[in-house]
Formats: structure tokens, sequence, C-alpha cells
């Protein structure tokens, strides 16, 4: 069953008369990971802010359950049912990892008193203990960042979970904590991961690879793809 | 319960403001105090910013609570003043003109050109005149009344007077009259009674005039006539005997405390305990015949003598007379205020130029950090309305704190800086004495009340100020994050985050 479909999606920047996305149509599920793979400047980034409702396409449709998104509340959304995981972290900076967890619950409606507490424990599940949690941001290295953004994004547990190259800036052990993180929960709580990214390694662990090139999307035969 | 945000009239709401007017979203009491309370946990964490954000408040807020405070407060002593002295005038013989424009008599003398009683009530009709006081006297006598210092006067009386300028109808009346043994005085004003309000006259017995036909007479004339209050006096005019009797009921008895002075000759006309008060109308009631009257004019602005000469001149005030303007009294009192007043309102424009620049500036930097966060909660789902509510809560709160350290400041200081500005000022009118006053001659006149000189303005924290400075708070308090507002609410999320470097 779909759970997010994409058809004839074109995109071209203000000011460029290239376009980054040409005609692109596809489906993404619910249970699988897909990794978007591509030289810089393929349009990664662009097709992962459609589908995140950050941008909108000018040509073409991005339907969610069936709901174009142009015709539904974007906000709302991005707050309850989809989370994102940027290559830079996208964190607020002067808050701590936990108050960053709590920021989204709370965008997403979520007035509960034990929110703190949940916030918590999430931030545990991915690695970050409570010491940690409350940290500022900026105290924080790059893998301690990016399993808060990882956090942040599970925080409302959303139907779809983007990530914007989520290793990029990472080591190689963190890179494979993370990579575990997002793939148990495509396994274990039936998420659709999408997750662009340069490396063949975390492209490795997606369930399906699709490659863009010129603009183009093609489904990508893993294994030779990855070769 | 919803604030729901509803969407008024586009026109005239720029384009950058629909994404706030049109948005569906419903504020929800629950996210309003949640985006409240995330207002001032955001001040907390950006508190280096809004440290510096709020000193530069504060200086303004207190500056301009100087100014608003210096501002009104001045205004209101203009206006006080205005009506309480308002800018006296009176008519005064110019002795070139009077020698130049008139005949002298078969004695050769000069008279002056008789103002009459209808001329000085018509002149009080100019638009340019705020009020007029009036005092009238009339010469009388009376064969069953004896005047203090009576006797004696007879003789010289029937030989003349050494005044020259009395009016052509007073010394064509010098012959053939009885000898006045009593004055009697109106006024218009009780205000005008000085004698009073310096002590030098008190009341004994009974009460002030206040219907027609009432009259004070003093405890010495009563005494040495037998008279009491309620008591009937008949009292000719001199000057006019063809005039029927005026007709007094007493309602009040006066001390006159003052010493009796020589004034070579004992003649009751000159001896102060001789007068019986009443009201002006009294005596302009019974007869504007033989009255002498004098009037003080009041102008609602000093700049307005010259309208109001043109219209005395053309209502039939002779050549003769100047039109004089105490305007050394009024600027004596306003000018100075009102250089105080100009001074403020020149440092509020320098302050609020200076502030909203600095604070534009600080806005224009933080629209880097502001676009960053803004980017965040966009990208995490928060509506633009919310982003933009969260920034107007971060503003009022910084502004709600800085008004009130500012008021504080402002409130205590404005006394000292009035003080340094009144006293430069009283310094300068004192070395440029005929400063601004024009060309018009400055002279008192007894019957205006004197203003007193400023040397200091009571600055008083008012309302009215108080509001300016809430509103022009208001204003600074949306410049520190308008450009926020405007520039980042117009974009797309993934455009803010990718701007932002």
């Amino acid at each position: 069953m779909s759970i997010l479909h994409l058809e004839h999606i074109s995109y071209t920047y203000e000011k460029s008369e290239t376009p980054v996305l040409r005609d692109i149509t596809a489906d993404f599920e619910a249970g699988k990971m897909y990794a978007v793979i591509g030289k810089s400047g393929a349009g990664k980034s662009t097709l992962l802010s459609l589908v995140s409702g950050l941008d909108v396409c000018r040509e073409g449709t991005i339907s969610y359950n069936g709901e174009n998104l142009k015709c539904i509340n974007r906000d709302r959304y991005r707050a309850l049912n989809i989370g994102v995981v940027f290559q830079s972290y996208n964190l607020l900076l002067n808050a701590s990892a936990v108050e960053n967890v709590v920021l989204s619950m709370n965008l997403s409606g979520d007035r509960s008193r034990g929110k703190k507490q949940s916030a918590y424990r999430l931030l545990e599940k991915v690695g970050i203990d409570r010491v940690t949690a409350d940290r500022k941001i900026l105290k924080l290295s790059g893998g301690e960042q990016q399993r808060t953004g990882i956090a942040r994004a599970l925080s409302h547990n959303p139907d779809i979970l983007i990530a914007d190259e989520p290793t990029g800036n990472l080591d190689e052990d963190t890179e494979e904590e993370i990579m575990q993180i997002l793939t148990s929960l495509v396994k274990n709580e039936g998420c659709c991961v999408i997750l662009a990214t340069h490396s063949h390694k975390v492209a490795s662990y997606a369930d399906e690879v699709l490659g863009l090139s010129d603009g183009r999307l093609v489904t990508v035969n893993q294994r030779s793809g990855l070769e | 319960m919803l604030f729901r945000i509803k969407v008024p009239l586009l026109t005239g709401v720029p384009k950058q403001l629909y994404p706030l007017v049109l948005s569906r979203s419903d504020i929800k009491q629950e996210d309003f105090m949640y985006l409240i309370g995330h207002a001032l946990k955001n001040i907390v964490r950006n508190r280096g910013r809004y440290l510096l954000i709020g000193a530069v408040l504060i200086i303004c807020l207190a500056s301009i609570t100087v100014s608003s405070m210096i501002h009104f407060t001045t205004e209101a002593v203009i206006d006080d003043y205005s009506d309480r002295f308002g800018a006296s005038v009176f008519f005064t013989p110019d002795l070139r003109k009077l020698f130049t424009l008139m005949e002298p008599d078969e004695n050769g003398m000069y008279h002056n050109p008789e103002i009459t009683t209808e001329q000085y009530i018509a002149f009080s009709r100019s638009d340019a005149v705020k009020s007029t006081l009036f005092q009238g006297s009339r010469q009388t006598y009376s064969n069953q009344l004896i005047g203090l210092d009576q006797g004696g006067e007879e003789e010289s009386w029937e030989s003349g007077t050494d005044n020259v300028f009395l009016t052509d109808t007073q010394a064509a009346a010098h012959v053939q009259r009885q000898a006045p043994n009593t004055t009697v005085v109106g006024y218009s004003d009780d205000s005008m009674m000085e004698d009073f309000t310096l002590g030098l006259r008190e009341l004994d017995e009974g009460r002030l005039f206040a219907a027609s036909g009432e009259c004070m007479v003093s405890r010495d004339f009563a005494d040495l006539n037998g008279l009491e209050l309620g008591d009937q006096l008949e009292l000719q005019d001199v000057n006019s005997t063809d005039v029927e009797m005026l007709h007094l009921t007493i309602c009040g008895i006066y001390l006159d405390i003052t010493t009796p002075q020589p004034n070579g000759g004992n003649w009751a006309v000159n001896n102060r305990r001789n007068e019986i008060l009443t009201s002006f109308s009294t005596l302009e009631e019974h007869s504007n015949a033989g009255l002498y009257v004098t009037a003080v004019y009041y102008l609602k602005n000093p700049d307005l003598a010259a309208e109001f000469e043109s219209y005395v001149k053309e209502n039939g005030l002779h050549e003769v007379y100047n039109v004089n303007v105490d305007a050394e009294s009024y600027n004596r009192v306003v000018k100075p205020v009102e250089s105080l007043k100009s001074i403020s309102a020149a440092f509020l424009a320098v302050i609020l130029l200076v502030g909203c620049l600095i604070l534009i500036l600080l806005s224009m930097l933080g629209v880097r950090e502001r676009k960053y966060e803004i980017g965040v909660l966009r990208a995490m789902g928060m509506p633009k309305v919310k982003v933009a509510f969260g920034l107007i809560c971060e503003s009022v709160c910084i502004m709600a704190l800085c008004l009130c350290i500012g008021l504080g400041i402002g409130g205590l200081i404005a006394q000292p800086v009035s003080d340094a500005i009144v006293n430069r000022q009283a310094g300068f009118m004192e070395q440029h004495p005929q400063a601004d006053y024009g060309d018009i001659l400055s002279s008192t006149n007894g019957m205006n009340e004197t203003p007193p000189t400023l040397q200091e303005v009571r600055i008083v924290q008012t309302p009215e100020s108080v509001a300016f400075t809430f509103m022009i708070s208001l204003a600074l308090g949306l410049l520190t994050n308008i450009a926020g507002i405007f520039y980042i609410t117009r974009y797309e999320p993934v455009k803010i985050l990718s701007e932002r470097g």
C-alpha cells in the first residue's frame, strides 16, 4: 500500500532555467526503507524537501495517503505525519536536546505532562543519556546532534521519516548506530524511511534504492547499483 | 476555546502579511499559553541578544519618558498660564501723538480723547480676546454722608486741576459740581480686588457684594456715618448731575488696614476708606455717564495683538492710543516653557530616530539568527501565524520589562533634566531680556495679576505621558522583530534554511 505517491514531479529553482527534477513518478510504502542516491547537485535534497512539505512543487502532485499535499495543511503534515532528519541537524541551538524533542512534541499537539520523560526515553533510545540530553545543542558533538535530530523526528511517531544525508557528518561507528536505529524503526514500527545519501554503505540498508541522475529518478537494482 | 484569527479586509494589507492574516490556523488556548511560555523561554535562551536590545530600549524609553513628561507638563503649564493670565492688553496715550493730533484747550492743556464705556465693552467682543476685566469708578456725593477727610476741598475743587490727562468730558465737568465725598468702585471680577488678596483689606462684617445694587463700605466710613449692614445709600454722581441717584445696599463692611497717607490736602476722594465697593455691572447698569472705566483685555495669544489692535481701531479707539501687550509677563513664563517643550520635542525626535535606527540595525543583524530559528520551527511544522505570534510575544515581554524600567528611570531623571534646561533658559532670558519680544512695547498694568517668574517646572508623570510612552514602546517593540516577521514569514521553510548560510 503506497503511503506516498509522486506523480510527474518537476522542479526548477528560481533564477534557473535547468530543471533539477524532471517528471518523477514514484511510490513509497510503509514498512520500507528507501535510499535516494546520486551525485551532489543531482536533486536529492530538493526531492526530499518536496516530499517533506518544506517546499512546494510547481509541476506534478505529491499525495500522502491519497491526499494532494497542495490541498492539505502542510504545517500539520510536517508536525504530525512526517519526521525530517537534516544533514545539518537544524536544531534550536540555544535549547537543550530534550527541549528540542519536547518542542516537536508540542508542535504535534502533545500536551501531556509526561512528555519530557518520554523525550528522555526517546533520546536514550537513540543513545543520548540524560546528562547529555540536558546540554545545549552547541555543546553536543555532531553525532549527538544527529541522534537528537533523529529523536526529534521520531518524537511524534510519524508515518514517514525523511533523512537527508543522516550520516554525512558522522564517523563510521556512529553511522552504523544511526542506521541500526533507522532499520529498527522500519522493521518494528512499520515506518517508511526515505533517505538521501552519497554513501553506498548507507544505501545498502535500504529495501529499495532510487538513483537520481539528470533530474530523473530510476529504480536501481540494489546490488548492481551499489557495485 | 479558540482564538480564531479572522480574515480581515485585505485592502491595504501588505502582501507579505497575507500569510499572517490568511492563515487558517487557530491558536487554541493551550497553544496560546504554550506560545507565551515558549516566548519566555526563548528570551532566556537568547538573553545575549535581548540584553543588548533591552539596553537600547531602556535608554530609548527612559529618554522618551523624560521627553514626554516634559512635553505634556509644559503643555499643561502653557495652557494653565493662558487660562490664568493670558496676555494682557491695555491702552496708553502716546504723548507724541497727543501733542500732534490733539488741540490744547484754552488753558493750554491737552486732554486724552475719551474712550467711552460702550467702547471699552465693545472692544471686549474681539475674537482675539479671551477675557476682559473691567474696573469702573464714579465720584459721588451724598449730603447725608460724611467722607473721611472731608472738608477744605471745596475751595480747591472749584479752581480746577493739574491733571492734564483728563478726558474731554471730565475736563468739562470740572466746574459747577459738588465736591465728591465718596468714590464708588466697581469690579467685574472678585480677583481684581487685590487689596483683599494682599491682606490690605479684609472683610470685617457681612459678605462680599454679589447681587446687583449691593456694596461694601469701610469700617471707618461706616462708624463715622453710623452705617450698618442693610442700610441704603443714595449717591449723586458729581460729574453727571443729571443722572439719577445711585442706590446701593450695604452687604458687607471691610477693614482697611493701610496707614492713611498724607496726600497734599484733606480730600475725601483721596482717602481709601471712603471707597464704596460694588460690582462693575451695578455701576454700568446705573449709567455709563460719568463712569470712569479701565479695562484689561486678555488675549488668547500675544501674537493676536495686531488683530486686536485693528479691531479696536475699527471700533473707534483714537489714534492717540497705543495698544500695548504685556508680552513681558507672558514671555517670562511661557517662552522658557515653550523652549523647554521644543527642546523636549526635538530630543524626543532624535531619540526616536536614533533608537529606531539602532533597533532596526539590531533587528537586521538578528535576522540571520532568527531566520535559522524560524526556519527550524517552520520545518518542524509550526505555522507562520504561531511563529509570528511567538516573536510578538517575545517583543511584548521584553518591551513590558523595558517599559517599566524606562518609566522608572525616566520618572527619576525627568525633573533634574527639566531643571537643567530651565536654568539654562532662564540664564539666557536674563542675558537677552528682549529676546523674541518683537516690536511691541512691554509694560504692566496694576490690574493684571502678576504671573510668577519661571524658576522651575514641576514635571509630573501624567497618564498622557505614560500612554504616549506605552504606544511608542509598542511600536519600538514591533520594530525589534518586524524585520524578522516581514522577511521570513513569506518564505517556504526550505528557503529560509537554505539562506541562513
